[in-house]
């Protein structure tokens, strides 16, 4: 059992390696600003741009009717990192005059003292064992988000093409008599919450490694992002307040604070095996966009801050096709960052233009912007790209979950203690900013993107009404973790500082006081934010089903639907990943599902063939549900459920397993 | 610390982690680790389809299976053995007529089929 375990995960790692981590790499080799990053940000960076560089190169193969197949993908990825090695070697790196000194600041930001480093280790590793202690019990996949998304995973996996974002939609006869109306099939309408970037990077994964998607593989990929991530944010923190005697500081407090503590709840390890992907890799670009960002305004050689734009631009692109919230945020944060720059930096306006427009009027910035513009036009268009799903988006919030947070709900929801010192951050940062305080070492445009960055999503938060935000506010909420542990992190470094700088007897106190209110208030929340074993024996036996189902339902005739129960069943939404691995036709909403009973109250006019066909069968309404839906199969909870069902003579009994069994109609 | 080493032990660190995951998903999802359920499916499972032959799964401890078959032409019943992690399928004559009942029964519980 070990030695196909081991070959497994050789292939696994391999496949993320020519997917995600080699293509970003030779990226940064054959880029000019290669020479400023170190090598942990080489490595870090790599990440976030070789998935972008694999994303654009799946969609061109797909645009060029080039089938995804395991060779096809491996083949793409020699040639991609072929052609950028080659780049690299051809390319007479043109050296700037301030190559020495950036190699310089990178050593030093790096020659951490031998405590730092052992503080780093130390809380990678409680980080790691933090997380994965939480995933020991939850990366066995069940998540219904997981599933819905793994769906289109199987489908470009099986079929080899770019999905198309569509299902079909069942509605109700009579709306207005719904609950007892029979339904029909109402056509075909498209999904524009799937994102394409969501799922061919998993493809691309899948094939190379063999693996099965109904597996730990799609959530060991984000939680590799989601580390990622987390290095990123350390990297920032670094950089930011690089001119500070307190940078390294700062960073391993800021790892602190979004690493093992609060590790858990929010668009963290629960979002990993939640399989919230969009807002996962969607925090990995917006660390990355926001870092190269950074890097771009204050590099002192032009072409290398021009590279570094170009970076930008490239994860902005990614972001596009990734994940629409996390667009729609980091637009927010930049609209946020220039105005207060602009405003602290009136009177010198003419100087900002004129240094913003030196970095973006240049051949290459602009070949590549027109490079991305032609992609979003000729190559693929996002499905959430159109007035209709922008303007639901924006204007004023339609719904109560929309209308914003009461300031203590997002305090809770970030860690209380983490929030309230990012808070108190902010607002020395703020001072720094209006220059109430000197804080020596920052630069204004550091200042800008952090205070752009907490505020912005602060507000889109609380009060979405004042800017045109109508998206549900939780979810944004769930962004405001990442700033906040920068600042956060920052006014723990600086307090420190400013303590030791002073020769304070109790500067010792301090640190200490500091690290075991953080440790206990952030570890409080991991304990109380893990969950009991899994019930992985129920899932086991309804994959069991839904692999017996989809290998022996009639390939030749599309028309024959499935039905199965979401209330009873665990794991029920990945039926449909199985159906995909047989069926490359099969619908996303095949099969047909009996949603939560409460959904029929709260939505009068849905249709309720789906919630009959099962509760009550041999009903006439049943029956003619079953015909206009060609429904010839369901599968219910055994227990629940089956009782109706072995009194018809209408339906044959073909499988039966401890928690599901499967009726096919006569 | 050598900076080459320690991206070295970093990754070691994020590999072991994630390959530690991997392994327990494996255990977990394995039918038989941990588990103690059997299933009962039908062959050809159309209910067009004229063959009655059926198939007994077993991912529990017991490996002795007692089945029945019922039709208005057609009774038999014997014992089968089928040891834990592996399936078998029991044929049945091809001239059945419907309705056919598949009682199986192990030391725990009993499952049906019909059509």
């Amino acid at each position: 059992m070990i030695m196909p375990f081991l070959f497994q995960q050789t292939l696994f790692y391999g496949a993320l390696f020519l997917t995600m981590v080699a293509p970003g790499y030779l990226l940064i080799l054959c880029s000019r600003s290669c020479a400023s990053l170190h090598l942990f940000e080489r490595l870090a960076l790599s990440v976030p741009l070789g998935f972008s560089l694999t994303t654009f190169g799946y969609l061109f193969l797909g645009k060029l009717h080039i089938t995804l197949t395991a060779q096809s993908v491996f083949l793409f990825a020699l040639f991609l990192c072929c052609i950028l090695l080659v780049v690299k070697t051809l390319r007479k790196m043109q050296s700037c005059q301030h190559s020495d000194d950036c190699r310089e600041e990178s050593r030093e930001l790096f020659s951490w003292t031998r405590l730092q480093g052992y503080a780093f280790l130390l809380i990678a590793t409680l980080m790691l064992f933090v997380k994965g202690f939480y995933l020991m019990n939850t990366i066995f996949p069940t998540s219904t988000d997981l599933g819905h998304h793994m769906f289109w995973v199987q489908k470009i996996m099986t079929t080899g093409e770019l999905p198309v974002y569509e299902k079909v939609i069942v509605e109700s006869d009579a709306p207005d008599m719904a609950a007892t109306s029979p339904a029909s099939f109402a056509g075909v309408q498209s999904i524009p919450d799937f994102i394409i970037g969501e799922h061919l990077i998993f493809a691309g994964i899948g094939l190379l490694s063999a693996s099965d998607v109904v597996s730990a593989f799609p959530s060991l990929v984000l939680f590799l992002v989601h580390l990622i991530t987390i290095f990123l944010m350390v990297l920032l923190a670094l950089r930011i307040f690089s001119g500070t005697r307190y940078a390294q500081s700062a960073a391993l407090w800021t790892f602190l604070f979004i690493g093992p503590l609060y590790a858990i709840s929010g668009a963290q390890a629960k979002f990993v095996s939640g399989g919230v992907v969009g807002n996962i890799i969607g925090n990995m670009l917006i660390v990355a966009a926001l870092y190269v960002l950074y890097r771009s305004l204050t590099h002192s050689c032009i072409s290398r801050a021009r590279s570094f734009l170009m970076f930008f631009f490239l994860l902005l692109f990614a972001l596009i096709y990734t994940h629409h919230l996390s667009l729609f945020i980091l637009g927010y944060v930049l609209v946020f960052s220039i105005v207060l720059y602009v405003l602290r930096h009136a009177l010198r306006l003419r100087e900002t233009l004129l240094q913003w427009g030196r970095l973006l009027f240049c051949a290459p910035v602009l070949v590549f912007l027109a490079l991305g513009v032609t992609c979003l036009i000729a190559i693929h268009t996002p499905s959430y790209l159109n007035v209709e799903t922008v303007s639901s988006a924006t204007g004023t919030p339609e719904k109560s979950t929309r209308v914003g947070l009461p300031f203590a709900q997002v305090a809770d929801m970030s860690g209380s203690l983490r929030f309230f010192l990012g808070a108190l951050g902010a607002l020395v940062l703020g001072g720094a900013l209006i220059g109430v305080r000197k804080l020596p070492g920052i630069p204004l445009y550091a200042l800008c993107i952090l205070l752009g960055w907490v505020v912005g999503i602060f507000f889109m938060s609380v009060a979405p009404g004042l800017l045109g935000v109508n998206i549900l506010s939780t979810r944004i909420a769930a962004y405001i973790i990442f700033p906040l542990a920068l600042t956060a992190g920052f006014l723990c470094a600086w307090l420190i500082a400013l303590v030791q700088s002073r020769y304070h007897p109790l500067a010792l106190h301090v640190i200490l006081f500091l690290v075991i209110v953080a440790l206990a208030h952030g570890m409080r929340d991991n304990s109380q934010s893990l969950v009991s074993e899994p019930k992985t024996q129920d899932a086991v036996q309804t994959f069991h089903a839904a692999d017996y189902l989809g290998s022996t339902l009639p390939r030749a005739d599309d028309s024959v639907w499935s039905l199965k129960d979401h209330n009873y069943i665990v794991a029920d939404t990945w039926m449909k990943v199985i159906f995909a691995r047989y069926s490359p036709q099969t619908d996303y909403s095949n099969p047909l599902s009996r949603g939560f009973f409460a959904r029929y109250e709260s939505k009068p006019r849905r249709e309720h063939c789906t919630l009959t066909m099962i509760s009550d069968p041999g009903s006439p309404l049943a029956k003619t549900c079953f015909d206009n839906l060609s429904v010839s199969t369901v599968t219910v909870h055994t227990t629940q459920d089956s009782g109706q069902f072995d009194v018809l003579d209408d339906f044959v009994k073909v499988y039966e397993n401890d928690v599901v069994t499967t009726y096919w109609r006569k | 610390m050598k900076h080459n080493t320690f991206i070295l032990l970093l990754a070691v660190l994020i590999m072991g982690t994630m390959s530690t995951l991997a392994w327990v998903e494996r255990s977990q999802s394995s039918p038989v680790n941990d588990k103690d359920w059997w299933a009962l499916s039908y062959v050809s499972p159309s209910p067009s389809a004229t063959v009655f032959d059926f198939v007994i799964e077993n991912f529990s401890s017991s490996e002795r299976f007692e089945y029945r078959v019922d039709s208005a032409t057609y009774t038999a019943s014997d014992v089968i053995l089928v040891p834990a992690g592996e399936r078998s399928v029991v044929a049945l004559p091809d001239d059945l007529v419907s309705p056919v009942t598949i009682t199986v029964q192990s030391s725990t519980d009993e499952k049906t089929l019909y059509k």
